[in-house]
């Protein structure tokens, strides 16, 4: 995201803060697709996803004296967010560590590429292949689905992801490409 | 230079390279046809992954937030909302009982000034009596309940279970007497 639209952000909470609820309102309407796009791919349950989208914004409105103007306002947002899937998951007694577990050094895809490997993307038309991948997500351990939806639907740089998370840079690039790699397993399993 | 790593290829993919690393891997992907698979696959599965479809947005959802956000009855605990109902409730009720009774809303009004102060000073003397009259009926509980509560853990401690059962069945056996000879003795009709 563009500085100047980090300012226009910056300038939309300050005048939420003086009171025009309006100027919160165009922020609900530009952030509510991204984060739509997070939960939903996160929890799986439509109904909830839009319970949540909703509650990620009243939590920052009742909150948003305590934003600091140096960080931007999506990457706090998304905070938000990744608290508010936590707690369903912690609420659903899924393990949630899997989110806030240590820093795996060296744990990420450092694998040798097979010498026969398999060409499975390939194998699938485009639109097949997304459909494969949603499916695939599912699957997916919580804390490499949220970094890859962060990534590859939300288009967060690694940066903004380490921020969020609160996590050194290479452990969230770690994460991202096992993330892949897991979806490109479960590819070859399925086809 | 040997065939890539997995991760390699991410980076490789990410542009997230030294500049000379990246010519390197460039140059042995021009050799290396099973690299050059690997990374095309990564290519295209990355490619597919970054135009996943956007979830559908109910065209009210900001509506529904602002209307969360302005909405003053969250603010107010349920319990809190329940009170001023009822409390709200009962003076209309009373409001509409000196109305029904023949008194001017006038009058009542006139009348509301004065007699408001003495409802106030005789209802906060009877609050007052009230507390001071409970709290001595609550201390003299509490000491009854503490002696009972020691006398009990003083016998349990002193007697063996078996005495204790003995014990409590006496103690029954007195009350249920004493209540059938106090039914007996009280109630008209039923002497012999």
């Amino acid at each position: 995201m563009s500085s100047m639209n980090g300012e226009k952000d910056k300038e939309l909470i300050r005048r939420t803060l003086r009171g025009e609820t309006q100027a919160f309102e165009l922020l609900v309407r530009k952030y509510q697709q991204p984060i739509m796009n997070y939960i939903g791919r996160m929890v799986r349950d439509r109904e909830m996803a839009l319970d949540f989208t909703q509650d990620v914004f009243v939590r920052a409105y009742a909150s948003l004296r305590s934003f600091e103007p140096k960080y931007k306002f999506t990457t706090w947002l998304f905070r938000i967010a990744s608290n508010l899937v936590i707690d369903h998951w912690r609420k659903k007694k899924i393990p949630a560590l899997s989110f806030s577990e240590p820093a795996e050094e060296g744990g990420g895809p450092a694998l040798d590429v097979p010498d026969n490997e398999a060409s499975v993307a390939r194998k699938f038309e485009l639109a097949e292949l997304r459909r494969r991948i949603e499916k695939a997500l599912e699957r997916l351990p919580v804390s490499q689905r949220e970094l890859f939806v962060w990534r590859h639907v939300n288009g967060l740089t690694y940066e903004e992801m380490a921020e969020i998370k609160n996590l050194p840079l290479g452990t969230v690039k770690n994460r991202v490409y096992q993330a892949k790699e897991t979806i490109r397993r479960l590819l070859e399993e399925s086809s | 230079m040997s065939c890539l790593r997995v991760a390699e290829i991410y980076a490789y993919l990410e542009d997230d390279l030294l500049p000379e690393r990246r010519a390197d891997i460039a140059t042995h992907l021009k050799s290396c046809p099973k690299c050059r698979q690997a990374v095309e696959e990564r290519r295209y599965l990355t490619e597919a992954a970054l135009s996943l479809p956007a979830l559908e947005v109910p065209a009210d959802l900001a509506h529904r937030v602002m209307a969360r956000i302005s909405s003053p009855a969250s603010s107010l605990p349920v319990w809190l909302t329940a009170f001023i109902v009822g409390l709200s409730s009962l003076g209309l009720l009373c409001l509409l009982l000196i109305l029904s009774g023949g008194k001017s809303a006038f009058a009542i009004l006139a009348g509301f000034n004065h007699s408001i102060l003495i409802y106030l000073k005789n209802s906060t003397v009877w609050l007052a009596k009230a507390m001071a009259l409970l709290a001595s009926v609550g201390k003299v509980i509490q000491t009854l309940a503490v002696a009972l509560f020691k006398g009990i853990s003083l016998l349990t401690t002193l007697t063996s279970p078996g005495v204790q059962i003995l014990a409590l069945t006496m103690t029954l056996v007195a009350f249920i007497s004493l209540y059938l000879a106090l039914k007996k003795k009280l109630l008209p009709g039923e002497k012999t």
